[in-house]
Parts: structure tokens; sequence; C-alpha cells
């Protein structure tokens, strides 16, 4: 495997490789890093070359030593910073965080480096709030298939760096959508796993009962490959599944296999273009010998409202952590306590992160809690027993996992517009339920086919987004 | 469908979103933004919880809310203290603004 292949090559291929001792670590990651250094999409937050040279050393030494290599030896992957890695810088996009090292490891990224891969942190939207990558008191990521153009959120940084190559994959977060939009605008493959399938233990909490961690690649194989080695029960997050991820055999065609339509798959705001790339991936799928059917998930058209209402309130809860105490910087401000808390959190936090604090809080406070945020609950709860009803029907639904493909960076600046941009992934976040979004084409501007499985059925919408997009999808070529 | 509730949606007076609203909120979440900030954010209030009104249009009367999608599988731990993997004192107060004595620092609260 020469070093342009390389750059091409998904996981599993470079795992392989660096197993059978065809390449040794120590080079794969020496051309990462050479990678991540270039840079030319400001993806990364940091790389730490000489940590990682010399983990890959002892790789390479353990090999040698007869020690059998994990299932991801020697495979250079990316963290988005809000996921807690032992000495790395982990910002959460916010200069409230600015300098604050983590002193554990997450338990998702603790059970990759056992399974042999090597990290690096990228840029993010602050606190996992947003759309774009613009939310964040760092480098803006730019979409590596047109570098004029947002790559999405929250997790830029992570679908910047694997649709150009800096890394075959990447953690993310996905609460509303933050791993399946910005993979669809990047033309990567993007997964978000059942609720509770990877423990969020090290895991920087934006909104716990949404909150996933989940991985962008360049292969749906290497989404699986990934999710075995990072999921499994933990006695650290109570709310982290016991039952055991099994990965499924690589479907042939996709006969017998039923796929809901929803009527939110064409809902307001669908543009044109994304409507016929959509159109498009159904025929593919029917090409396939599945057979598709239009099915009615209720409350869909309120899943926005309904998710900024619990999202917003959840975070508002998680977020009052950040004052100037236990976590990065301090502003004394009157010089009182309660003039330090607000000096801190108001100087601290982005235009994005005060408009949901606020927002959540105004949801939670007397008087408003049961027209808001009860309520919310309650539609959630009839929104989800939607999904398991067509679940009786049907094996999966699908949708474009976007509206739109990947705006010019800064030419969004209203949230409510923002807000709306996550109306097809929200409906998933809400109940919890696994989601695939698979790259239509990479040719141009991407789109993303969107497949959500029955809840813990994630080894299902992997092994449908395989059928529908085999094989890896190229990095995006580099125009100096 | 569920009579329409009495608009309770952004103030008790159904004013619309105002500043002083956004005073109260922002004191109950620690934040103080300057008058400018404040404005900007009275108005991004008042169009998304407008957006969001058709929520009160459900009926969800006997729904149970949904909190937690769980599949109730986790592991659970006793309420005691565990040393696996505890972190060291020390190095959770280095990362703090301001220590003293072995503690987190804060300004002065009584006396």
């Amino acid at each position: 495997m020469t070093s342009s292949d390389a750059r091409d090559a998904d996981a599993t291929s470079i795992a392989e490789s660096c197993a059978r001792g065809e390449r040794s670590v120590e080079s794969v990651v020496a051309d990462a890093i050479a990678r991540a250094e270039a840079d030319p999409f400001g993806a990364m937050a940091e790389v730490r070359a000489e940590l990682a040279l010399e983990r890959a050393r002892e790789l390479d030494r353990r090999r040698a030593a007869g020690e059998a290599p994990g299932p991801l030896h020697g495979v250079p992957f990316a963290i988005k910073a809000n996921l807690c890695a032992r000495g790395f810088e982990t910002h959460c996009g916010s200069r409230l965080l600015a300098g604050w090292r983590a002193p554990y490891d997450a338990t998702s990224v603790e059970r990759l480096l056992a399974a042999g891969a090597v990290p690096r942190t990228t840029h993010m939207d602050e606190f996992g709030m947003g759309s774009s990558g613009e939310n964040s008191a760092y480098e803006v990521p730019r979409n590596p298939r047109d570098s004029g153009r947002t790559c999405g959120g929250s997790s830029s940084g992570s679908a910047s760096a694997v649709a150009s190559g800096v890394v075959p994959f990447a953690l993310g977060s996905d609460t509303g959508g933050s791993v399946r939009q910005p993979a669809a605008f990047c033309g990567v493959f993007g997964l978000k796993p059942t609720w509770g399938r990877v423990s969020r233990h090290g895991l920087v909490a934006f909104a716990s009962s949404l909150d996933t961690v989940g991985v962008l690649a360049r292969s749906a194989r290497d989404l699986e490959r990934v999710l075995a080695a990072a999921s499994g029960a933990d006695g650290r997050d109570a709310t982290a599944t016991t039952t055991r991820f099994e990965p499924r055999a690589e479907l042939d065609g996709l006969d017998g296999i039923t796929f809901g339509v929803p009527t939110f798959a064409r809902g307001d705001g669908l543009r044109g273009d994304v409507a016929s790339a959509f159109d498009a991936a159904l025929e593919r799928l029917a090409g396939l010998g599945a057979r598709l059917v239009d099915v009615e998930i209720p409350q869909a058209e309120h899943a926005v409202a309904t998710y900024y209402v619990v999202a917003t309130a959840e975070a508002s809860s998680n977020l009052a952590r950040f004052d100037g105490v236990r976590y990065g910087e301090r502003v004394d401000g009157d010089g009182t306590l309660d003039g330090m808390y607000a000096a801190t959190r108001t100087h601290g936090f982005g235009d994005e992160v005060v408009r949901r604090v606020l927002l959540g809080t105004h949801v939670l406070s007397s008087g408003f809690y049961e027209a808001w945020f009860d309520r919310a609950a309650r539609v959630r709860r009839l929104l989800s027993d939607g999904f398991d009803r067509a679940f009786a029907t049907v094996d999966a639904v699908v949708s474009p996992t976007a509206p739109t493909r990947a705006f010019e960076l800064g030419s969004v600046p209203d949230p409510l517009e923002l807000y709306r941009g996550d109306a097809l992934t929200i409906p998933a976040s809400l109940a919890g339920l696994p989601a695939v979004s698979a790259p239509c084409d990479v040719e141009g501007l991407p789109v993303g086919l969107q497949i959500v499985a029955p809840r813990g059925a994630d080894a299902l919408a992997i092994a449908l987004a395989r059928a529908f997009a085999p094989g890896s999808v190229p990095a995006a070529e580099v125009v100096r | 469908m569920a009579e329409r509730r009495p608009q309770e949606g952004l103030t008790r007076d159904a004013d619309g979103a105002d500043a002083t609203e956004v005073g109260r909120v922002a004191r109950l979440a620690r934040l103080a933004p300057d008058e400018g900030r404040t404005a900007r954010l009275a108005s991004d209030f008042e169009r998304i919880l407008s957006a969001f009104e058709s929520l009160q249009s459900i009926d969800v009367d006997g729904v149970e809310p949904l909190h937690r999608p769980l599949t109730g599988d986790g592991i659970e731990r006793g309420d005691v203290a565990c040393d696996d993997g505890a972190l060291d004192r020390d190095e959770l107060l280095a990362r703090a603004a301001r220590t003293r004595e072995g503690c987190f620092s804060v300004p002065r609260t009584v006396g």
C-alpha cells in the first residue's frame, strides 16, 4: 500500500495490511501525521505527532513480539473535541474550556485505543450546538468537496477529516443529527447508534437523553468494525446496553427488505435537487430488490419543536457545571460568587450556547414547565410509538439525511432556519433509533440517504447502507 | 384534537418575549448578557417560541412523557464509592481555575 493508497484506504484495509505486516504502523501513522499537519480544510484541533509515533512504534513492537493485532491495528483516527482523550485538549469548541486537558479517556476512546487505533482531535460546533461548524471559538472546518461551503455540524472537523483523507474514520457525537448531517454534506458515511449502544462516559454532555457517540467513515464496513470495538456495557454509564452488538453478514441484494418512505421525507424545505437525488436513491433500492411503501410517522412534523424544547432544557442543566470553579477559564466579575458565575459563563459561552441555555431555562422554569417541557416529552412519546408501529410492517425507514446540500459558509445566520435544517435527522434522535447516512454519490456536492432501523438493529442499518453503497468512497481531491 | 390550552407559551401575560423575560431567565441561568445582546436574544426568543407554538395544539391527554429511550438493561452500580479508575485529586485540582489547600477556591460567600 503506497502513501496515496493509504489516503483513500478505509480503516478495514489499513488494519488488515498492518496486521499482515505489509506496512508498519509507524509508516502509516507518519503519513497520517503529514496529512494532518497539512490539514488543508482546517479540521484538526490537535495532532500530537510525537505521541502518535511512540504509540505506532509500540504497536509494531507488540506485533513483532507475537501479540495478536486488534481489529483497528495501526489505524489513525480522529476524535471530536467533546470526547475526553487523556492529555488532549477537550475544548468542546468553547472559549470557556480553552486549554482544558482531559485527565482520562472516554470509554469509547479507551476501547478504540485497545483495538489498536491511533488518535488525534478535531474541531466542532461549541458543545455540539450547531449545523455548520461555524459556532466555534476556534477554526471553522471547510468542506473538502467544496471549500467555500460548510461541512455541516456539529461534528464538522470529524467529517472534514474523513472526507479529505486525513483519517479513515472519526468519532463524533450525534444528538439531533450531528454525525449524519455532516456525513451527508461531506460525502461520507455517518452512524448514529441506538441510544445506549455506546457508553457516554467521557462524552461532555449536551442533552443526555439524546446524546450518542457516533462514527464517520468512508465505508459502511468501517462503521461496523468501529461500532463493534466501541460498543458494549460499561459500569461507568448505567444507560449503556448490555446487549452485545452482533455484526451481520453482508447482504446479497435487498430481496425481501421493505423500506418505509415517511411523509416527512418530502416535507417543507426539501430542495428540489435533494428530492431528485432521493428519488434516484429509491430507484436504486428498488433495483436491488427492495419493496418501497409509504408510512406515516405521527407528529414527525412537530419533531423540530419537540427536540429544541427537550434538548435545550437538558442542555441548560448539563451546562450549569461550567461556572469557573471546576473546569476551564474563570472571569472574576464583581468579585461575588454569583457575579463570578455569570461573568465566567457570559464571557465563555458563544451566542448559540447562550441562546439555547436561556431557551432551556425558560421551558423548565416555574409557570412554563407544563406548557413546554412536559408537553414536548409527551409528544416525543407519540413520535417514538409511531416509529414502533411503522416497524411492524417495514424493515427500515428512509429519507434524505438533510433537506439541502452543503450551504455556503456564512450564508445561514438565522438560528431558526438552521434548526429547521435538522428536521429529517431529529425524529430518529427523539426515538433513540439507530440511523446511517450513506452517500448517494460524491460527484459535485453530495447528498446523503438516511436509513433508520428499529431500536437495537444497528447492524441492520449498517448492512442496508452497505448494500446501497458498497465499497469505500474516495477522499476528496485537494486542490492547492 | 384537544381544545387549545390557554396561552402559556412565553410570558405569563402572553405579551411575547421581551427584555424583561430574557433578563429573568438569564438570572436563573447565571448569565449576564449586556443590553445589546439581550435585545437580540429577546427577538430570537420570540420568533423561536412562536414557531414552536404548534406543540400546544397536540392532544397529549393520557400520554406518558418519554424522558429516556431506554432498553433498561444497563449495568447499575450500588451507591458506594468505587476506587476502580478513580482520578487523582491533585490531577483534577490542577485543571481548576483556582485552588487552595487541596480544595476548589471560590469567592467568599459568608462573613
